[in-house]
C-alpha cells in the first residue's frame, strides 16, 4: 500500500513532470501506476526507480504525451457526436418549435424593413447579429482563458476542452459571423422574399447553435462531475 | 519479451485482444488487462501501455465498451465491460482475425519451389 506522500509524488509526476492535462486519463493512469508500483515494491524495489520503470513502459515523457494527444483526439470525436446529437434534437418535434418560431418572427419583421444598398468595411460591424456573435466569441475566449489558467499550458498538450473550443466551437461561431456578412453583402442582389427567408433561416440556425451548445456544455460538465 | 517487432504485429490485433478478454471476464480495468495478457502468454507478449488506454477509449467511443468508475482504496478505477454491440462485434472481429492468421500461416508454411 502506497503512502500519502508516494501518491502525491505520482500525481506530481503525471501532471508536472510528464505535463499531462486530461483529467480522465490522469485518473486512469494514477490507478495504473499505483497498481504497478505496489506490485513491484512488494519485491523490495525502491519507489523512485520503480516510478521511472513504469514511466518507461509508456515510452517516457514523449510516449505519455503522445498517448494523451491520441486520447484527446478520440474525446473530440465523442464530443462531436454528442454536439451533433443535440443539433439534430433541435430539428425534432417539439424542440423544432423554437427555431421555427424564430424563423417566423424574423421573416415577419424583416420583410418590410429598409435595406442597405451598399457594402463597405463598416458593414462588417453593422451586420445583423454582429453583437450577438462577437459577444459569444468573447464569452468563449474568456472560457478558453479560464481553462488554460486552470489546466496550464504543457508544451503541445494543453487542456483538451480549451483545445476543443479553439478547433471546433470558435470556428463555428466565426462561420456564423461569415454567413451574416455574406448575407449582408448579397442583400442588394437578392429579391426581398429570398433575402427575408435566408435571414430567417440564419436566425433559426443561430438559435439551434446556441441551444445545442448550451445542452452539450451541460452534458460534458455533468459527465466530468460524475468522474470527479 | 515484447520486442519492437512483435509490438508492431500486436498493434492491429490489440482491440480484438481487449474484446476477447472482456468476453471472458465480465469487467476489467486497464492494468488488469496488461497483466492478464502477460499471464496468458507466460510473459512472452506484453501490451504496450501507451496503446492500451487510447484503444480502450476508442472502443468505448464506438459503443463497444461501457465504462464504470468505482472507488478502490480512495482512488477512481475505471472498469470496462462489453456492450451488447461489443459482444456481437467481438465475435465478428475474432473470426476475421482467425481467418487472417490461417491464411498467414499458409503463406509462412510455403515450401520453397525447386
Amino acid at each position: 500500500m502506497l503512502t500519502t506522500n508516494q501518491l502525491t509524488a505520482i500525481n506530481y509526476h503525471l501532471r508536472e513532470e510528464n505535463r499531462l492535462t486530461n483529467e480522465d486519463l490522469i485518473a486512469e493512469l494514477t490507478d495504473h501506476y499505483t497498481d504497478a508500483l505496489n506490485e513491484r515494491m512488494v519485491h523490495g524495489l525502491p519507489f523512485e526507480s520503480t516510478l521511472t520503470d513504469v514511466q518507461q513502459a509508456f515510452g517516457g515523457v514523449s510516449g505519455l504525451q503522445k498517448m494523451e494527444r491520441g486520447y484527446n483526439r478520440i474525446t473530440f470525436q465523442k464530443y462531436d457526436s454528442l454536439w451533433m446529437k443535440y443539433i439534430q434534437k433541435q430539428g425534432q418535434w417539439p424542440h423544432c418549435l423554437v427555431p421555427l418560431f424564430v424563423f417566423g418572427v424574423v421573416y415577419w419583421t424583416t420583410t418590410g424593413m429598409s435595406r442597405q444598398a451598399s457594402f463597405s468595411a463598416g458593414t462588417l460591424v453593422y451586420t445583423p447579429w454582429f453583437s450577438f456573435i462577437s459577444g459569444s466569441i468573447a464569452g468563449l475566449l474568456i472560457k478558453f482563458t479560464q481553462l488554460i489558467i486552470q489546466g496550464g499550458i504543457r508544451g503541445k498538450n494543453f487542456p483538451h476542452k480549451a483545445r476543443y473550443l479553439v478547433v471546433r466551437i470558435i470556428p463555428f461561431a466565426l462561420l456564423l459571423y461569415g454567413i451574416s456578412v455574406g448575407l449582408t453583402y448579397l442583400n442588394g442582389y437578392l429579391p426581398p422574399f429570398v433575402y427575408g427567408a435566408t435571414m430567417s433561416a440564419y436566425a433559426a440556425l443561430i438559435i439551434m447553435y446556441t441551444i445545442s451548445y448550451s445542452q452539450f456544455y451541460q452534458a460534458v460538465g455533468k459527465k466530468d462531475a460524475r468522474i470527479g | 519479451m515484447n520486442t519492437p517487432n512483435n509490438s508492431s504485429l500486436l498493434k492491429g490485433s490489440l482491440s480484438v485482444m481487449i474484446l476477447r478478454l472482456l468476453e471472458d471476464r465480465e469487467r476489467m480495468y486497464g492494468y488488469e488487462i496488461t497483466q492478464k495478457v502477460k499471464e496468458l502468454t507466460a510473459g512472452e507478449m506484453a501490451i504496450t501501455e501507451g496503446a492500451l488506454y487510447p484503444a480502450l477509449h476508442k472502443l468505448e467511443a464506438e459503443g463497444l465498451l461501457t465504462a464504470e468508475i468505482q472507488l478502490v482504496d480512495g482512488r477512481a478505477r475505471k472498469y470496462y465491460s462489453l456492450t451488447k454491440t461489443g459482444h456481437t462485434e467481438a465475435a465478428g472481429r475474432m473470426a476475421e482475425l482467425a481467418a487472417f492468421l490461417e491464411n498467414l500461416n499458409l503463406v509462412l508454411k510455403l515450401k520453397p519451389s525447386l
